[in-house]
């Protein structure tokens, strides 16, 4: 269903739409939340509370942009929250869980993209979470550095700079592996 | 191809799935919401979608097509009925009738010189199937079109000029008024529920009609500051043929005149007329 439609359906005080969006949003969003916190409980942790309070917030909510971006930012917001306050549920991390790829599922991809994926998570979980915010909102939901930097509350020199970090953190921490690896 | 090279492909390709756990949690924490919300919903003070629409200067003129519904609001028949036997058949004639489309002019006018504020039309649709629909022009150009529905609290209101539109959520006790308020037999009793003056006859558009005048202090008040009211009914056929309200706003420097006329009581719009058509491109308006 468009999402226009599921919007208009919900304004219109038809707040059992709400499971449709969840349906449509839940794998994406999960996989968002995890990326941020780098563990899956607290991921499913964040992406139940921000639904339980999108409906609790029906009357003051009003979208002005796409769907799927404000419920990315609504998790995003979650998930810095959870990381601020350390709360964390005693989980399974998201590289011990291991990531599925989308291509996984087909043999001759999966030992590649399963390993290589399993290396990503491990290194996003050494960056620092800002870092590693602006890295996942900018790649996995597209949004601007400008609209990171007004999410963080920060410049957006500063933001770009936190993207450079993570890149660059990423690399030498991925390239590290592979060396350390091939060297073995 | 190296790792580090390939960072953005490799997190882009980053996918979990939704856990069983997690589903049922998120559709239990939904249901126990839905709940709560029902028990608190009648508690809760809802929106004056009055004061919400013409808050904001652009709205107000795209809402245009609530004024008449809206100012009628104000007041509930309350007062004694003072219906001769035509006007009790006018009463009875218009709750015949399913379905009619009219036309209103609203102007606004500055009492100290007469300069013109803001001037609007609209065309309204109604149906007791469907619900209403109010389209408002400016300047021959279409500025907004609004939706209420029979079914729901929600009223959408498209902006073609802007390439937005809105959602304003009110109650089921709001939307009731509303359509109630909306037919002209609502308009009807509304002026009946005042003492009023007989006008006598005159002709309107070609057709022979009788008039009152309402001049109470108490018509309308919760919208102007003070208001005349005039109804004009076909002597044949016993229907409204035109209403004019004169409200003074503004410690008496403002006036609003509304006007709805061009009554079509044979009219039959067509149900898709009624629900609300927002095109692709058009993005929600923020206040």
């Amino acid at each position: 269903m468009e999402d226009k439609l599921l919007i208009w359906k919900f304004n219109r005080g038809n707040r059992d739409v709400l499971r449709r969006i969840y349906e449509k949003y839940k794998d994406d969003l999960v996989t968002l939340a995890a990326a941020f916190l780098v563990d899956v409980a607290s991921a499913e942790d964040t992406v139940h509370d921000v639904f339980v309070s999108f409906i609790k917030s029906a009357e003051k909510f009003r979208l002005t942009g796409s769907l799927k971006a404000y419920l990315a930012t609504c998790v995003a917001n979650n998930a810095r929250n959870k990381n601020k306050a350390g709360k964390r549920y005693g989980s399974i991390g998201l590289d011990q869980a291991g990531p599925v790829a989308s291509d996984s599922n087909r043999p001759e991809f999966a030992a590649i993209f399963g390993e290589q994926l399993r290396r990503v998570t491990w290194a996003l979980a050494q960056i620092p979470y800002e870092q590693r915010e602006v890295l996942i909102l900018h790649i996995c939901t597209g949004m601007k550095f400008k609209a990171i930097a007004a999410q963080q509350s920060v410049s957006i020199n500063t933001v770009q700079g936190r993207y450079r970090y993570a890149v660059d953190k990423l690399r030498t921490l991925l390239n590290s592996e592979v060396k350390n690896e091939t060297g073995r | 191809m190296k790792p580090a090279d390939d960072i953005n492909e490799s997190i882009k390709k980053l996918y979990l799935k939704a856990s069983a756990r997690l589903d049922k949690r998120v559709h239990d924490g939904i249901s126990k919401a839905l709940a709560e919300s029902e028990k608190t919903e009648s508690a809760v003070p809802q929106p004056n979608i009055w004061r919400t629409i013409m808050k904001n200067p652009i709205t107000k003129l795209a809402a245009v097509a609530a004024v008449i519904i809206v100012v009628l609001i104000g007041r509930w028949p309350v007062g004694p009925d003072m219906t001769t036997v035509a006007w009790g058949e006018v009463a009875k004639k218009v709750e015949q009738i399913k379905s009619f489309i009219f036309q209103h002019q609203i102007s606004v006018t500055n009492v100290a010189d007469g300069t013109v504020i803001q001037e609007a039309e609209t065309t309204t649709y109604v149906s007791s199937e469907f619900g209403l629909r109010q389209d408002a022009y400016m300047n021959g150009r279409i500025i907004g079109i609004s939706y209420i529905p029979l079914i729901g609290t929600s009223v959408t209101q498209v902006m073609p000029d802007m390439k937005k539109y809105r959602m304003v959520l009110t109650s089921e006790e709001y939307m009731r008024k509303i359509h109630y308020q909306a037919n002209p037999k609502g308009m009807i009793r509304e002026f009946m529920s005042f003492e009023h003056t007989e006008l006598g006859r005159k002709i309107i558009d070609g057709v022979e009609v009788e008039g009152i005048e309402v001049n109470d202090p108490d018509f309308l008040t919760d919208v102007f500051e003070s208001t005349v009211g005039i109804l004009w009914v076909n002597v044949k056929t016993n229907l409204p043929v035109r209403t004019e309200i004169r409200g003074i706003t503004g410690n008496g420097s403002i006036e609003t005149k509304i006007v709805a006329y061009d009554f079509d009581w044979g009219a039959e719009p067509a149900p898709d007329i009624f629900e609300p058509n927002i095109p692709d491109d058009y993005t929600l308006f923020e206040k």
